[in-house]
């Protein structure tokens, strides 16, 4: 059974060794696990990643809500820093959490994404060390239409 | 070792009739000749044999004629000199030919390398060789430049598209060869002599081979030229004046619309 | 022609079952060698009239930018199969793969650039799936009664065309000459379908192994096999004027040739010459500088497919030969043009 994504020609993101135009990972639900990028097109200026996720650690506690890459709502002393090429996140223990950067190649752009990602039970659903980024298969992962 | 060059006669240069609207490929009265990759091919035969002992077919294809091409084979020094030669082959494209030949080295029985020319002059495919190789379930290299080494397997060097590339090949195995590989040698007056008293070439039909007549020719060919067209005539073309500047600038855009360099 | 009888039917249906125009992705010189978007872009008026999509084939290793490239470039599909196994061009494994990807697709239509390395590849894919291939093509058209491809390709060196179909057998392939057809431009807004086959790796280990692979250093190139050609005759005045040429050359990646007078007087080697007594050419194209258009140079290009010539004499006979002629000193229209070159790549 072959794996069929739509990708762009200007950014994708990148995840399971796939290319993808826009992803989801999980359920858009208040107090449960998600992860969503959105697709970046040529005019939203230089790409950056576009994320809207709620981000858990390994006890299950709530770390941060993003929305569309900007916090809404933090939960201990976590902390977003936003880069040129992306954001990543920090404990309040100063661990590297979470770092979702864009790579630029010479007409087009992709997105990797590094650290582990954490179910509201504390469980890991997702990780990726800069170059390959892997999910659980058990939790859904699907390309909303996000108008593509 | 044995080794097997595959050969082909070619039309020394191309002739053409128009008939009735229609151009047409002549071949009588063309004098032919050997497909110059070919004569490559047959020197590099010869001197893997001479370095590691063996002997060397010569096999080609086509209508009786060619003999002719067999007998220079057999006088820079082949030992056998094999002409396919059937009706029912006329009208084979490169699917069918490679059927042929590679029923008729199997029937010559184990070998070590084929070797081809990289392409004739006349049909320009460069597919028979591929062809042949997968047809006999032997990989292939082609563009051989150099051998370097010959023992359980080959090695060889290279050129592919800008690329100096040293290859491994189990045997047996097919190549093809460039000109950079060698230079051929000249029939000696010795081998020509043999060529046309004691040795002779032998000449195989379909049934010796064993080959389905179905597989050849029409029946066996996947493609078909339609037709023929000679390449479009020159004609004069814009006569453009001006400065040297707006000249410039002529020819610059020109350069874009032949695909020259890209468009800013 | 003979008919063929029920198995003709039968091959006939097979083939109208077919869907698809593929496109193998040649990546190893990109960004250079653009030869796979020339075919994408063509790819696409053939997929309009068979009324299907245009699918690229990618093999290799970390390819995504030439993933993103392609469907930039025209691309509906993107198969890819990324794995360290095809991290360099490997002619066996490479057709063990594609094979995988034709049967389980069943493309129609299957396209493959006329490089060194495709023009090894695609007929040893062609057999195997026991499918006809034309090599070289410099035309590719839909026949609107029939809906299959029209293949012309060049024979004896290019003194004839042949026009070839292949009505039944599948996918109806053809290796195609580089700059014959022309890229679309960059489409920064396109999307495509990312498909990821599952590849049976055993299927036929690798009979043979790159042990090496170097660029090659740039050394002459034989003015037979040079696609682009420059030549200058007595109107190039002397040494400097050849320099000229070889300067203009570096910059369009072009051989400089010579017409017989440049030769005898010394302005360059008399492995340059072009014409009865000297060299044949068949570029895609060729700059004439200074030369009058005898016919013992004429004889030496006349398969040039694109032929611009320059001359300071409005009724020079080289006129009479190209495409597109320009009546003016030839050293003062090659500086115009060089000046515009250097400032377009490096502006």
């Amino acid at each position: 059974m072959d794996s069929r994504f739509v990708i762009s020609a200007y950014h994708n993101y990148m995840v399971n060794g796939s290319l993808l135009a826009g992803f989801r990972l999980g359920e858009v639900r208040e107090d449960r696990f998600f992860f969503e990028a959105f697709p970046i097109e040529p005019e939203d200026g230089r790409p950056q990643p576009l994320v809207s996720a709620n981000l858990f650690d390994p006890s299950g506690g709530l770390v941060l809500r993003l929305d569309k890459s900007r916090t809404a709502g933090s939960h201990g002393l976590s902390k977003l820093r936003r880069t040129k090429s992306g954001f990543f996140i920090r404990s309040s223990e100063g661990k590297a959490m979470l770092s979702v950067r864009t790579f630029a190649f010479k007409n087009c752009y992709c997105t990797h994404i590094a650290g582990i990602l954490c179910d509201e039970e504390g469980r890991p659903v997702a990780s990726g060390d800069g170059e390959t980024f892997r999910t659980r298969v058990d939790i859904p992962l699907i390309q909303p239409p996000h108008g593509v | 070792m044995r080794i097997i060059v595959c050969i082909k006669q070619v039309p020394e240069s191309p002739a053409f009739e128009i008939e009735g609207g229609l151009v047409r490929i002549k071949r009588e009265g063309v004098p032919s000749v050997v497909n110059p990759l070919d004569l490559h091919a047959l020197e590099a035969g010869l001197s893997v044999s001479r370095k590691h002992g063996g002997d060397v077919f010569a096999v080609s294809m086509g209508p009786p004629p060619c003999e002719e091409a067999l007998r220079e084979a057999l006088a820079m020094g082949v030992d056998t000199a094999i002409l396919l030669s059937d009706r029912r082959c006329a009208g084979s494209d490169t699917l069918a030919t490679s059927y042929v030949l590679s029923q008729a080295i199997r029937e010559i029985g184990t070998f070590d390398l084929v070797i081809c020319g990289a392409q004739t002059i006349d049909s320009d495919t460069g597919q028979v060789g591929p062809q042949l190789a997968e047809e006999l379930g032997i990989p292939h290299i082609a563009y051989v430049e150099r051998i370097q080494s010959l023992t359980d397997h080959l090695i060889i060097e290279r050129v592919c598209d800008g690329f100096l590339e040293t290859v491994a090949v189990s045997l047996p195995a097919l190549i093809t060869v460039s000109k950079g590989l060698n230079r051929p040698r000249r029939p000696s007056f010795g081998g020509i002599q043999d060529a046309f008293a004691s040795k002779t070439v032998q000449v195989w039909d379909l049934t010796r081979i064993k080959a389905d007549p179905r597989l050849v020719g029409d029946d066996g060919s996947a493609t078909w030229v339609k037709h023929l067209d000679p390449p479009h005539a020159r004609k004069k073309g814009e006569v453009a004046t001006g400065s040297a500047r707006e000249l410039a600038n002529l020819i610059y855009q020109k350069l874009i619309d032949q695909n020259i360099i890209e468009e800013r | 022609m003979k008919t063929k009888t029920a198995k003709g039917d039968d091959n006939k249906a097979k083939a109208a079952a077919c869907r698809g125009v593929w496109v193998f992705a040649d990546h190893r010189n990109y960004f250079q060698d653009r030869v796979t978007l020339q075919i994408l872009a063509k790819g696409r008026d053939l997929a309009r009239d068979l009324e299907t999509e245009v699918g690229v084939v990618v093999l290799g290793h970390k390819v995504s930018e030439f993933v993103m490239e392609y469907v930039a470039h025209g691309a509906d599909i993107v198969y890819l199969v990324e794995d360290e196994r095809l991290a360099k061009y490997n002619v066996d494994i490479y057709t063990t793969v594609v094979c995988q990807l034709v049967e389980q697709y069943r493309p129609e239509v299957f396209l493959v650039g006329a490089t060194d390395f495709g023009r090894e590849f695609a007929p040893r894919v062609a057999k195997r799936l026991t499918t006809g291939l034309s090599a070289d093509c410099v035309a590719l058209e839909i026949d609107p009664a029939e809906k299959i491809l029209l293949q012309t390709s060049p024979s004896f060196e290019g003194s004839v065309l042949a026009t070839i179909v292949n009505p039944t057998a599948r996918p109806q392939m053809a290796t195609v000459r580089p700059g014959t057809f022309k890229e679309r431009k960059h489409d920064y807004h396109r999307k495509a379908r990312l498909i990821k086959p599952r590849i049976d790796w055993e299927d036929g280990a690798s009979r043979m192994e790159v042990l090496k692979v170097r660029k090659q250093p740039h050394r002459g190139v034989d003015l037979r096999e040079a696609p682009i050609v420059i030549c200058g005759g007595r109107g190039m005045g002397g040494k400097k004027g050849f320099g000229l040429l070889g300067r203009l050359g570096k910059l369009l990646g072009a051989e400089v040739g010579a017409t017989r007078p440049p030769v005898s007087e010394g302005w360059t080697e008399s492995d340059r010459l072009i014409g009865q007594t000297g060299k044949a050419i068949r570029p895609r194209l060729l700059i004439t500088c200074g030369t009058s258009g005898a016919v013992q140079y004429t004889t030496g290009i006349q398969n040039a497919e694109y032929i611009i010539a320059i001359n300071k004499d409005p009724d020079a006979l080289i006129f009479q030969t190209a495409d597109f002629g320009a009546v003016g000193d030839a050293h003062q229209v090659l500086h115009h043009l060089m000046m515009r070159l250097e400032k377009e790549t490096h502006g």
